[in-house]
């Protein structure tokens, strides 16, 4: 299995942070990750994702219309994107994704239900063997 | 006749003699017989009444001669008065009783007739006897004809013939009197009756009429009719007819009696009489004329026309009354019915319905009631006023009338029957029902939107509470995302093997204390913003079917006996299906925590009416819904066979973060949410414990039609 592209989208630089030490240190994909709207369409177009887990609300942007605006640009209209939301619990989050054809993850998610989840759109995760897990104290620096 | 007396008496000539002759003595007159003639007196059956004499001479011999004669003369009492001027007679006839003036006309005051026309100047009634020197014929008739009974001369009339003159003079007097009396009776009788009466000779010529037919015809004096006819007074088709009838009454003797004929007046004027005639019969019986009396009658048939045309004027009103009007006698028989009431009645003619009663006419139920009705009021003599009731006699089905029924009254008082009017009121009573039906309308719509403007109230209190909530969710939720990414990376840390055991309960305790943080914010998310219902028919037997099987997982993993009794056929209510699925598996997931050691779950479903005691009219109450008398509801109950909830605790269940649950299984949330989601619904949501154990839980919705 092929190594993917995931950009992730969020204010929240806290979480993003974890969010990429947990996925890169269970899986082989590439992370990116931008904390500012505006942001992510240049940072797709560069780093051509092949998921995008967007969060709903950020300031100056709703990810609903930041989500328009990337399905609306033909290079990045095949791009899945994963919504995350702190608004809604994780059974509304479940029908949001019959009814609106996104999918949603309800905060805060954890890391087995976001797995299983990138694992449906690009297919069976490749646990990151080749790299140890961190050990203890191997926690990376929290970026200022 | 008075000549021949006098002649006849002037054969006596000794007393002659002595009259004339004052030189000789009166008592030469006592040999004679006193009373020498039979004339009859009326005085003579009687004890003797005295007359008084007034004896007016000049002659003091004379005088005393006939005071001597006159005061002997039996049986009769003369009392004289002497009177020896005709100052002195007329004063004596006016200021005292005089039955007969025996008068000289030649007094030293008055000679001649002119003395005699002084006396009568005096009394036209009084007789008067002149006792004259002049044996004068002329003056003896003009004497007679000034009013004088007689007329004797001195010398020639004797004592007797003095006495029967005077005699005869009183007793004239009399018959005149009487005749006079009569006279003026039938004049007076005449004259003054309203009513004009006439005689007519054998050719219908008025013979003599009253004043009142003067009048009549106009005419100055009654004499000036006298040989004239109806023809000359009234039309002629008028008078022919009067003729023919007069000529058949003369002919036959058969009287006319109050006939009454209308007569036109000589000014055209119109006139009604009522006249009698009947036949004048001569002495021999035979008919020599004819006696009317007519009397006009013309007020009373002006009365008599004024009556039949105020009646007329009655009937038309009581028949172009649009009111029903009938009159019945004491015995409840038809006497009067206007043309409203046939038409009412339809079939009913006035042939067929005078003299019957209601209970001869109509059908029993109809006929029997209303007979008895009218009866009561002519037994009782009370009127009914303005009955509103059910008109039965219509053929149309919703007929109410208004019925007045008044005893109908004789002059004495005494009840003869009724009479009734009714009024159609159908309409009014009509506008009444849907005034009433607006007016309930009016406060259903007034309830339904006080109750919609709270729910409003509500909604909007909850929206702004609901972005608090989904602000404070979001800001809650985001650390806790970063929290739960932080305790998953340690999750997947290898450790030492001799911290692996601890480490992990320390991870485990960590991310379930992030998902009890998360459903927490979850319920108070869901409490404050149960966001826009999604309203639409929903059919609840399905709905209670898909909310049980979104708990099938807890049914099958402990062992519980479900039982479902649902609502015959479809049963549908206006609803947001997510809601009260999320209502339905709270309620469900409740019942299965109340039963940890298993049990059974019974979900019942059934559309019933709303029973009046059930209705709240709390306009304010944002509690429970407004539900009508009668309005059909779907009712859904949940009842568990657990141990029930404390009695101390069962007032408390809805408030928000109460819970009886171990900590970290409830959120003390889920009822204070669904009993939210419930009254959006404007339905009701109550939890009581069963008399038998557990606990019962049930929804009330307003059932709708599927169309709906």
């Amino acid at each position: 299995m092929k190594p993917k592209h995931i950009l992730i989208v969020d204010d929240e630089v806290g979480f993003t942070r974890l969010l990429k030490v947990n996925l890169e240190a269970r899986t082989q994909h590439t992370i990116a990750v931008v904390n500012r709207a505006h942001e992510a369409i240049p940072a797709a177009h560069k780093q051509k994702p092949d998921l995008i887990l967007l969060d709903v609300i950020m300031p100056g942007f709703d990810g609903g219309e930041l989500a328009a605006r990337l399905q609306a640009d033909p290079s990045l209209r095949a791009v899945p994107i994963v919504f995350l939301t702190a608004t809604v619990s994780q059974t509304e989050a479940h029908r949001g994704v019959k009814s609106g054809g996104f999918t949603f993850l309800a905060k805060p998610v954890s890391m087995p239900d976001l797995l299983a989840c990138l694992a449906e759109h690009l297919g069976p995760t490749v646990a990151n063997s080749g790299t140890p897990p961190p050990a203890a104290g191997e926690l990376p620096r929290p970026m200022p | 006749m008075k000549g021949t007396e006098m002649n006849s008496s002037g054969a006596d000539k000794p007393q002659g003699e002595e009259l004339s002759s004052p030189q000789r003595h009166a008592g030469e007159l006592d040999g004679r017989p006193q009373q020498p003639d039979s004339v009859p007196l009326a005085a003579e059956a009687h004890p003797p009444e005295t007359f008084h004499i007034l004896h007016v001479e000049d002659d003091p011999f004379i005088a005393r001669l006939m005071l001597e004669i006159l005061s002997r003369t039996k049986p009769l009492k003369f009392l004289v008065q002497p009177a020896e001027s005709l100052a002195v007679g007329l004063e004596r006839l006016a200021s005292g009783r005089v039955d007969v003036v025996l008068l000289d006309l030649s007094l030293p005051d008055s000679r001649g007739l002119d003395t005699l026309k002084r006396v009568r100047g005096q009394s036209a009634s009084v007789p008067i006897v002149v006792l004259s020197g002049h044996d004068d014929e002329g003056m003896a008739l003009a004497a007679l004809k000034l009013g004088a009974q007689d007329y004797l001369v001195k010398g020639t009339a004797n004592a007797q013939i003095v006495v029967r003159s005077i005699r005869y003079a009183m007793e004239r007097k009399r018959a005149d009197d009487e005749l006079a009396r009569e006279r003026d009776l039938l004049h007076g009788l005449l004259n003054s009756m309203p009513d004009r009466i006439y005689f007519k000779d054998t050719e219908s010529r008025f013979l003599r009429v009253n004043r009142a037919m003067a009048e009549k015809f106009q005419l100055e004096t009654p004499e000036s009719a006298v040989g004239k006819s109806d023809f000359n007074f009234h039309p002629a088709a008028d008078a022919k007819e009067f003729f023919a009838d007069e000529q058949r009454l003369l002919q036959t003797g058969e009287s006319v009696v109050n006939k009454v004929e209308e007569q036109t007046d000589a000014d055209g004027s119109v006139t009604w009489a009522s006249v009698t005639k009947v036949p004048m019969r001569d002495r021999r019986g035979n008919i020599a004329g004819l006696i009317g009396i007519s009397r006009d009658v013309s007020a009373l048939k002006r009365l008599e026309a004024s009556l039949v045309e105020e009646q007329a004027l009655l009937r038309s009103i009581v028949d172009h009354l649009p009111d029903f009007i009938y009159v019945l006698d004491e015995e409840g028989r038809f006497i009067l019915a206007n043309e409203a009431f046939y038409q009412l009645t339809r079939a009913l003619t006035s042939e067929n319905l005078m003299g019957q009663t209601a209970r001869e006419l109509f059908p029993a139920s109809v006929g029997e009631p209303l007979h008895e009705d009218d009866l009561a009021v002519v037994r009782s003599g009370e009127a009914v006023k303005n009955r509103e009731e059910v008109c039965r006699l219509s053929a149309e089905a919703d007929c109410w009338l208004a019925t007045t029924k008044v005893p109908l009254r004789e002059a004495s008082g005494h009840v003869i029957g009724v009479v009734v009017i009714s009024h159609d009121i159908t309409r009014r009573r009509r506008a009444q029902r849907q005034l009433q039906d607006a007016n309930a309308e009016l406060l259903r719509a007034n309830e339904a939107l006080k109750h919609a403007q709270s729910q409003l109230m509500h909604v909007e209190r909850l929206q702004s509470v609901g972005r608090l909530a989904a602000g404070v969710a979001h800001e809650v939720k985001n650390p806790l995302a970063v929290l739960r990414m932080g305790v998953d990376f340690f999750a997947e840390l290898r450790l030492p093997p001799e911290s692996a055991d601890t480490a992990a309960i320390v991870i485990e305790e960590m991310q379930t204390a992030i998902q009890r943080a998360d459903t927490i914010i979850m319920g108070m998310l869901n409490f404050s913003a149960p966001g826009e219902l999604r309203m639409q028919p929903v059919e609840v037997n399905q709905l209670v079917n898909r909310a049980l099987s979104l708990v099938r997982h807890e049914l099958t993993s402990n062992g519980y006996v479900v039982e479902r009794h649902v609502a015959a056929g479809t049963a549908f209510a206006l609803l947001d299906a997510q809601k009260i699925d999320q209502v339905l598996v709270n309620l469900m997931t409740n019942a299965f925590h109340a039963m940890p050691g298993g049990g059974k779950l019974t979900l019942r479903t059934l559309v019933r009416a709303i029973a009046a005691e059930e209705t709240t009219h709390d306009a304010g109450s944002r509690e429970g819904a407004r539900f009508c008398t009668g309005e059909d509801v779907i009712e859904i109950q949940i009842e568990d066979t657990g141990t029930g909830i404390p009695a101390d605790k069962l007032d408390k269940i809805f408030d928000p973060l109460f819970t009886t649950k171990e900590t970290g299984k409830g959120t003390g949330l889920g009822l204070t949410v669904a009993r939210k989601i419930v009254e959006l619904h404007g339905g009701t949501l109550s939890i009581n414990n069963r008399s038998e154990g557990g606990v019962r839980s049930t929804l009330l919705f307003k059932a709708i039609k599927e169309t709906q």
